[in-house]
């Protein structure tokens, strides 16, 4: 078969533009061709739909006057040619194909899930924002309406589907592995790091709340911990742990709005520079081989998101036999963790995190027992599974 | 009645231009009477805002001899001018270089009349062309009547010199 792949470029290659390789791959093993059709992000018409857009408004609600271009840019496609389109991210499912199989990522989550916490840290004016999310719910929900089948990424991306869409005869799931977690479930990693550490992998931006896992760190000060990660926050997040490890800084009475529901504005305007040394070390990126270096040496893994599609790095950390802790209001990654089984889920607060950090600190056996406990449930997310659900799925709409 | 507040007329008008853009994107025509977008600046307004940039350009590099507390701003000024020197060159240079835009802009509408008139003196050339080459045809046509006719009044002529042999 000739299959079209739509997806949105943004010019990176993070974990789903991974999971999407690891897909073209799958499908040319089985025979079929694989074409991508793209759209630039960074190029897209400032005049969406003909409307020419007040450079104002272009600064008020850019999210929207871009995401309706690219929603346009999408439509222009012609994927006509090809026997089954495949689309990813949004809104690539405004390209229209009588067989459109959707990998739903998740929706343009600003105006969807995390519509009221965008306007609780101060991304966007209440009024605009939400106006803008009504208007791109009516505008999705013609075009969802119109795609074959859906794969929802989890099943939290399937519950917003059915939640924000009325959507649910024909949603299903995949669930993607990672790559680095078979490597890791096959034993085949190089050595532990040679210290014990609490660690956190995550992307240092909004909702990833990296913040929450320095506070709860600073309630341990001499447990070592690393940080795996960069992005737009992480100024943010060093200067935030040199001020909570601050002697006289009463932990308790740091709030969510001072942690991580903000802009990540320093508040002096300045870096700190990350600390070189220290029980909490901020690594920046690091590649897989060092990435499984860090994960047999950790204790744990907390992944302290909010409301994530899925968690690929619970995968990953469960995959190494590693207890992992997470929020109770973390979405995805909450899925795998079965609460005081292979981890622990928490209320999302540094307190909370810490009190499950330090359970597992103190008794070995219990994050052993945990570990093994935590690799038997990662088995179950294997390539495998998600090829076999894709082509299900192949199958339902090519017959 | 109370009127609306600045802002709120400005938060009307993002509304509007956010419902007109959803609306074509649903498929809808353009709305009657949409919002129209900010007008753009009449032409020429660039120099005037060049001149009003230009006009602030050295500020704070040079005194009137009328200013108060004269001597204390020159100490002041001497001190600053360690600083802001590099900034009236960079000044300076952005204003050259926004003039000669500025002029490059302007001549922009005379070669576009040139092009059009270039393209109208074109148009008329094809017509010309295109009138002589059908003029050709028609000549050639007759031509080819006319060679016939020849060759079918030849061939009668042949038949009765060179009758046919039993």
């Amino acid at each position: 078969m000739r299959i079209a792949i739509a997806k949105p470029d943004f010019g990176v290659a993070g974990g789903f533009e991974k999971v999407m390789s690891r897909v073209e791959h799958e499908l040319c093993v089985r025979g079929h061709s694989v074409t991508w059709m793209g759209v630039d992000m960074e190029a897209l018409s400032p005049v969406p739909f003909g409307v020419a857009v007040p450079p104002q408004l272009g600064m008020r609600a850019g999210g929207f006057v871009r995401y309706m271009a690219a929603l346009e840019s999408f439509g222009r496609l012609d994927a006509r040619a090809y026997d089954l389109l495949i689309t990813t991210q949004p809104p690539s499912f405004a390209v229209e194909h009588p067989r459109h199989l959707s990998l739903f990522s998740h929706h343009q989550r600003l105006y969807y899930d995390l519509c009221d916490v965008w306007v609780a840290a101060g991304w966007a004016d209440a009024e605009r924002h939400r106006h803008a999310a009504a208007l791109v719910r009516r505008v999705d929900r013609r075009h969802l309406s119109r795609v074959g089948l859906f794969l929802a990424a989890s099943e939290v991306v399937r519950e917003r589907l059915r939640h924000y869409n009325g959507l649910e005869d024909n949603v299903g799931v995949y669930l993607a592995g990672t790559g680095l977690h078979e490597t890791l479930l096959a034993g085949d990693a190089p050595g532990a790091d040679s210290s014990a550490h609490v660690l956190c992998v995550t992307r240092q931006e909004f909702t990833k709340r990296a913040e929450l896992f320095v506070h709860a760190m600073a309630y341990m000060p001499d447990v070592p911990a690393r940080l795996v990660g960069s992005g737009g926050r992480l100024p943010y997040t060093v200067d935030l742990a040199r001020r909570l490890t601050t002697p006289g800084t009463d932990l308790d009475a740091v709030d969510d709005t001072e942690l991580w529901l903000n802009r990540g504005v320093l508040p002096n305007g300045v870096a700190a520079a990350a600390p070189a040394t220290g029980a909490l070390r901020f690594l920046g990126q690091v590649d897989d081989a060092e990435l499984a270096r860090l994960y047999a040496g950790a204790i744990c893994v907390v992944a302290p998101a909010y409301n994530e599609d899925y968690g690929l790095t619970v995968i990953e950390a469960m995959s190494a036999g590693r207890p992992a802790v997470v929020c109770s209001d973390g979405g995805g990654v909450c899925l795998p963790v079965v609460d005081g089984v292979n981890g622990f889920v928490v209320e999302p607060s540094g307190r909370a995190i810490a009190g499950a950090v330090s359970r597992l600190c103190e008794d070995p056996a219990l994050a052993s027992r945990m570990g093994a406990n935590a690799r038997e449930t990662a088995a179950e997310y294997t390539w495998a599974r998600a090829m076999r659900q894709i082509m299900d799925g192949v199958e339902r709409l090519c017959g | 009645m109370p009127q609306p507040a600045a802002t709120d007329v400005t938060v009307q008008a993002d509304l509007d231009y956010m419902d007109e853009v959803a609306s074509r994107a649903l498929g809808n025509p353009p709305t009657p009477g949409a919002p129209a977008p900010p007008p753009e600046p009449p032409p020429g307004a660039a120099a005037g805002f060049i001149g009003r940039a230009a006009a602030h350009a050295h500020m704070g590099t040079e005194l009137s001899d009328d200013e108060r507390m004269l001597l204390v701003k020159r100490g002041v000024l001497r001190i600053a001018h360690l600083f802001s020197k590099e900034q009236v060159v960079y000044n300076d240079n952005v204003l050259k270089a926004l003039r000669a835009l500025d002029r490059r802009l302007a001549a922009v509408p005379g070669l576009l009349a040139t092009a059009e008139a270039d393209l109208g003196g074109l148009a008329d050339a094809v017509d010309r062309l295109t009138r002589e080459v059908a003029d050709l045809r028609r000549v050639v046509d007759e031509g080819a009547r006319r060679q016939q006719a020849l060759a079918e009044e030849i061939a009668a002529l042949r038949a009765g010199v060179d009758p046919p042999r039993p």
